[in-house]
């Protein structure tokens, strides 16, 4: 592009066609809840509602507690996945929006058509009878470089001195207003204008789009908005007329959320599009004077305000036309940088948020629609914001005029956005409007933040680099990195941010529980700790081990660097450098302070160091370290006036690397540092391999999130520096201009060098562990579904009979899902076993009175009935905890027998050694072990089936 | 017979002929929505619209819509007016042909000099001169007076689209 277009491009074509994705995408979500409710309700199929099913099997409690619902979700995490993977994908919400964007293709098609007919205006040569009028506006149509020449018509019905243009790609028709004729004659000035004006907007393409949206929005009302929020407020009526309490209980809080969600978009779309809109007029405007028309035409009087000013400013983000004022504001100062503005940052975010809700429901395989969502959205998100930010950035450079602010404000306006769309769409699946621990949703405005203000930096850093490829180069590469910002903020809310909101971060003790059970009796002495640590490891551990995020956190400190290291000279960074030295250093001082603490608190014994007190210590240290960096990154960003956050996050490699340095030392010289040993005492070489192991343990849980926390504490510091500042009174930042790319002298080679060799010594060895973290697989510390989880006591709270329906449906649920098949199954294979018992049988029995068996085949057999019994124990626990003792006493046994039966048919290898006899009647007590669990199992099942009899099928 | 409209233009065309092109473009209207027009509604925003609010002809309704005025008040009864008007609001609903063109009937002097003082109030509301707008009416009056008395008609009306 070059520097006359960038000064003109207004970067709306992006947030336009988020706009139009974002309504076709919430329109299949809406559609397909308007067909799983017409299912539901008008057809009374299902009390569970489709897509729900495995949640019901697994015991999920629609009047439970939040918290609950959270547990039973995340006890039972593995079955549902697998339960979901096997569920058919609906399409009906797809190909219903589908034919809604064909209707609203037919509609774009049509409107201008349907204008003609009702306006019945007259072409502009039945009132050009000398034909000058014709000539004139051909000379316009030249002036203003459009290439296809519009049709021009008369309105004669409007007296006003205006025009308006509209029509659909290629076909346009410029609609003159009667008075627009007459002014001709008396203001030919002013009538160029106009007519200039609406050319611009052909030649700028906004016809098409606002068209388009305009047909999109309007059969989104008319065809899923308004039937949804009908269809809506017929099951609520019916709910509160108590016809089906228990439906109401179940489907009413997510209906009540339906609609207000409904109406956010409608919101959000009015305003977006009136954003959009005024900002074309003003476009429109400064191309119109360009092509010649005088810019006094502008000089015309505003109405008069009836409002109030607060009521006047929100009135005006409502409308589509910016005000006279405005208008001449723009042509005066062409060259203007305007900001990003807060309500187009706050859209945004309403509307990111509003699409990775969205776009969930979309036809995916049900485990991969929050990742195909998330990189939808973030894909759709970042082009908008990218150039909503950057624009003002790279005019402010070309104009050498005003400055571009920090981006602080656009980000936390983002973050609002982010925040309310969270709030309003995780209402669907939630009791409470706002979670139980409101504070955590603070951190939707560092995601927001973080990546806005990272771009507005770093592009500023970018447009100052010395030559046109490397600029853009460098422009795309912080857009990448804003993306992938952007979407390790979203996933972490989604893994992570969300539960521990819901304050399910560590459910029912279950981390603790972990360790407890990993060392019973070992942590009564370190309470305190593993309290700290089972808050921290939610927190810490959502991006655990993803490579994408590795890389985004790599880039994130790289990018700028190197950006510094090519400016000019004179961008110094022997300061930041110098801060993540002292960094480093605090961090070895912390390690330190915390080993010299931690060491009176050592168990007397070798191997109880190794347990409790060593995972204690290793998360201690993982805390120091994180600490120094964000303390690091808080206090550069502070004490930095300008390119706050990259220089930040420059200091933070450095910590990183001592402080990893740090922990390496701590414990490969174990034994040799007298009060600061962790496990032993005796000095050796040989802790090397403790020591890797040891640290890391710490990169890998803050190899990201040193980063991603540091750009955070950056945020906090240069924030709490600016409030300081403003009590001080003091200006937060020299007020002047951004400095343009000034002439680059030949940089010295010695500087080359330094700058090379800095960005080598920090990249490499950070590259290598990012690279290393992604390809080691962690051994978890046990299984976490493993560990007994309250009961939810949400259905206490029925009365009994909606309690028994509920049950029965969550039972009926368990059986259809997966419980009925897996026991056919298990009987399978079980009368495969038996068909061999009984052939066996038929053997003509040995001198001894005893038969020999095939032994192969008995050990294949009851491997087989040890499968399908394991599978069958993956699956959901039974809804019920009277029938599910009595189901998972019977797997158990069965497993247990059908284990005995192979080990005593082939012996394992490091196995106790029986003779021929034990093995004989160790196989004859398996046997007996596995028939008694196929029959406890057979009668739990008719147990469990009869519980369940009372379900109405589908269809009655 | 002479009818309003053209009238309006003949007088349109010898004291503001700028705005004669608002003049045929209203002649594509019948005249229930001319005055409807004329008499002016709040001004409508539509997407991509640009331009000034303020009604840039005078002369056209000044003259329309104190002849309407005055033949409403010699024709019709207020009972009839409201019938016509809903007939019309039908007609355009079933998209069937528009009225005839309203003709100038035969004016007493009283009716003639109520005209006049019409066309002077309204050019005083709509901030034409004193003299440019005696001179109006008194064209008005005058093309009224011969217009009638020849039995004059203009040929050449531009046809409503109904």
């Amino acid at each position: 592009m070059t520097a006359a277009g960038l000064r003109s491009a207004t970067g709306t074509g992006p947030r336009f066609v988020l706009l139009i994705v974002l309504v076709t995408v919430s329109s299949t979500q809406a559609l397909g809840a308007a067909a799983v409710l017409v299912e539901t309700w008008v057809f009374r199929r299902h009390t569970v509602p489709p897509g729900w099913d495995c949640l019901y099997a697994a015991g999920f409690d629609p009047v439970g507690s939040d918290l609950e619902k959270v547990q039973v979700i995340a006890h039972q995490a593995a079955a549902l996945d697998k339960c979901a993977a096997t569920r058919p994908v609906s399409y009906q919400g797809a190909i219903a929006a589908l034919v809604l964007l064909a209707v609203a293709a037919l509609v774009y098609w049509w409107l201008p058509a349907l204008r003609d007919r009702r306006r019945r205006p007259v072409p502009v040569e039945a009132v050009d009878p000398d034909g000058t009028l014709t000539a004139e506006l051909a000379d316009l149509c030249a002036r203003s470089g459009i290439r296809s020449r519009p049709r021009f018509h008369v309105d004669a019905a409007r007296l006003t001195s205006g025009a308006a243009v509209h029509g659909r790609t290629g076909r346009y028709t410029v609609l003159l207003h009667g008075g627009l004729l007459v002014r001709r004659g008396t203001d030919p000035e002013r009538f160029r204008a106009v007519v200039l004006h609406e050319l611009a907007h052909i030649h700028h393409r906004d016809v098409d789009y606002a068209y388009a949206t305009t047909a999109l929005w309007r059969v989104y009302v008319l065809l899923a908005l308004l039937p949804s929020l009908a269809l809506d407020g017929l099951l609520l009526a019916d709910a509160l007329s108590g016809a089906d309490s228990l439906r109401w209980r179940v489907f009413s809080r997510g209906t009540v959320a339906d609609v207000v969600v409904g109406l956010l978009l409608a919101g959000l779309v009015h305003l977006a599009r009136a954003d959009l809109l005024r900002r074309r007029e003003l476009q429109a405007d400064l191309r119109a004077v360009a092509c010649g028309a005088h810019p006094d035409t502008w000089d015309a009087a505003e109405p008069p305000r009836t409002v109030r000013p607060p009521l006047h400013r929100f009135l005006a983000a409502l409308r589509t036309h910016p005000g006279w004022a405005e208008r001449r504001r723009t042509l005066a100062d062409a060259d203007r940088v305007p900001g990003v503005g807060s309500l187009e940052m706050f859209l945004a975010g309403v509307a990111t948020w509003l699409l990775y809700d969205s776009a969930a429901s979309l036809p995916l395989p049900l485990s991969k629609t929050w990742e195909y969502s998330l990189w939808t959205t973030v894909v759709l998100v970042t082009p908008v914001l990218c150039l909503s930010l950057g624009l003002p950035i790279v005019r402010a450079a070309l104009t050498a005029r005003g400055r571009a602010g920090s981006g602080a404000r656009a980000g936390l306006w983002l973050g609002c956005g982010l925040l309310l769309g969270a709030v309003t769409t995780e209402g669907r699946s939630r009791l409470a409007w706002v979670p139980p621990q409101p504070e955590y949703l603070v951190a939707l405005l560092f995601i927001g933040a973080v990546p806005v203000v990272w771009f507005s930096q770093c592009l500023r850093l970018a447009v100052g680099l010395p030559g046109r490829r490397r600029r853009w180069t460098a422009a795309a590469l912080c857009a990448l990195v804003t993306g992938l910002l952007l979407a390790a903020g979203l996933q972490w809310w989604q893994l992570g941010g969300s539960r521990i909101a819901l304050g399910a971060g560590d459910p029912g003790g279950a981390i603790s529980a972990l360790y407890d059970r990993r060392g019973p009796g070992l942590w009564q002495d370190y309470r305190f700790d593993l309290s700290a640590l089972s808050f921290g490891m939610p927190l810490l551990t959502p991006l655990f081990g993803d490579a994408l995020f590795g890389v985004a956190a790599l880039l994130a400190w790289l990018v700028p660097l190197v950006l510094v290291l090519l400016q000019r000279p004179g961008f110094r960074l022997r300061r930041t450098l110098g801060a993540g030295l002292a960094g480093g250093l605090l961090s070895w001082a912390g390690l330190a302070l915390m080993a010299y603490v931690l060491y009176p608190q050592r168990p007397a014994g070798l191997q109880e160091r190794t347990a409790a007190y060593l995972a204690v210590h290793l998360w201690w240290s993982v805390v120091t370290v994180l600490a120094a960096c964000l303390l690091t990154a808080g206090l550069v960003a502070a004490f930095s006036r300008r390119h706050w956050l990259p220089r930040a996050l420059v200091a933070v490699p450095v910590v990183q690397l001592l402080g990893y340095a740090g922990a390496f030392a701590l414990y490969s010289a174990d034994g040799c540092l007298g009060p600061f040993n962790t496990v032993v005492d005796r000095c050796r070489r040989s802790h090397l391999q403790a020591g890797f192991d040891n640290s890391r343990a710490v990169v890998m849980v803050t190899l990201v999130d040193a980063v991603l926390g540091a750009a955070c504490a950056a945020v906090v510091g240069a924030g709490t520096a600016r409030a300081v500042r403003r009590l001080r009174r003091r200006p937060a930042e020299p007020v002047g201009t951004d400095a343009p790319p000034g002439p680059v002298g030949p940089v010295r080679r010695r500087r080359r060098l330094a700058a090379a060799g800095t960005v080598l010594v920090l990249a490499s060895p950070l590259a290598a562990l990012t690279a290393g973290t992604a390809w080691y697989t962690p051994t978890l510390p046990g299984d976490l579904t493993a560990v007994p989880w309250p009961t939810a006591r949400g259905q206490d709270q029925l009365p009994p009979d909606q309690a028994a329906e509920l049950r029965r449906t969550q039972l009926y649920a368990w059986m259809t899902g997966g419980g009925t098949s897996a026991v056919r199954e298990i009987d399978t294979a079980t009368m495969a076993l038996a068909a061999e018992i009984t052939k066996a049988g038929t053997e003509t029995p040995k001198a001894n009175g005893k038969v020999s068996v095939d032994e192969q085949a008995f050990h294949r057999l009851c491997g087989a009935v040890g499968d399908r019994v394991v599978e069958a124990q993956r699956y959901f626990s039974v809804p019920d905890p009277e029938l599910r003792t009595a189901w998972s006493d019977a797997l158990a046994r069965m497993r247990k027998g059908a284990q005995e039966c192979q080990d005593a048919m082939v012996p394992p290898a490091d196995g106790p050694q029986h003779t021929d006899e034990e093995r004989a009647r160790l196989f004859t007590a398996s046997l007996h072990e596995v028939t008694d669990g196929y029959g406890n199992l057979a009668s739990g099942f008719k147990a469990i089936a009869a519980a369940a009899a009372a379900t109405p099928a589908p269809g009655e | 017979m002479l009818l309003v409209r053209d009238l309006v233009r003949e007088v349109v065309a010898e004291h503001a002929p700028h705005e004669l092109p608002l003049v045929d473009g209203l002649r594509t209207l019948d005249d229930a929505e001319v005055v409807r027009v004329l008499r002016g509604r709040g001004p409508r925003r539509e997407p991509l619209g640009f331009g000034f609010a303020e009604v840039a002809a005078l002369v056209t309704p000044v003259v329309w819509l104190a002849l309407d005025q005055v033949l409403k008040q010699t024709a019709e009864t207020i009972a009839e007016s409201a019938l016509r008007r809903c007939r019309s609001g039908i007609r355009k609903l079933l998209r069937r042909q528009a009225e005839p063109p309203v003709s100038v009937v035969e004016l007493t002097p009283e009716q003639l000099a109520l005209v006049r003082t019409l066309v002077l109030e309204r050019a005083a509301e709509r901030g034409i001169a004193p003299q440019e707008a005696e001179a109006l009416a008194n064209d008005v009056v005058a093309r009224i007076a011969t217009g009638n008395a020849t039995g004059h008609e203009l040929s050449g009306t531009p046809e409503s689209d109904a």
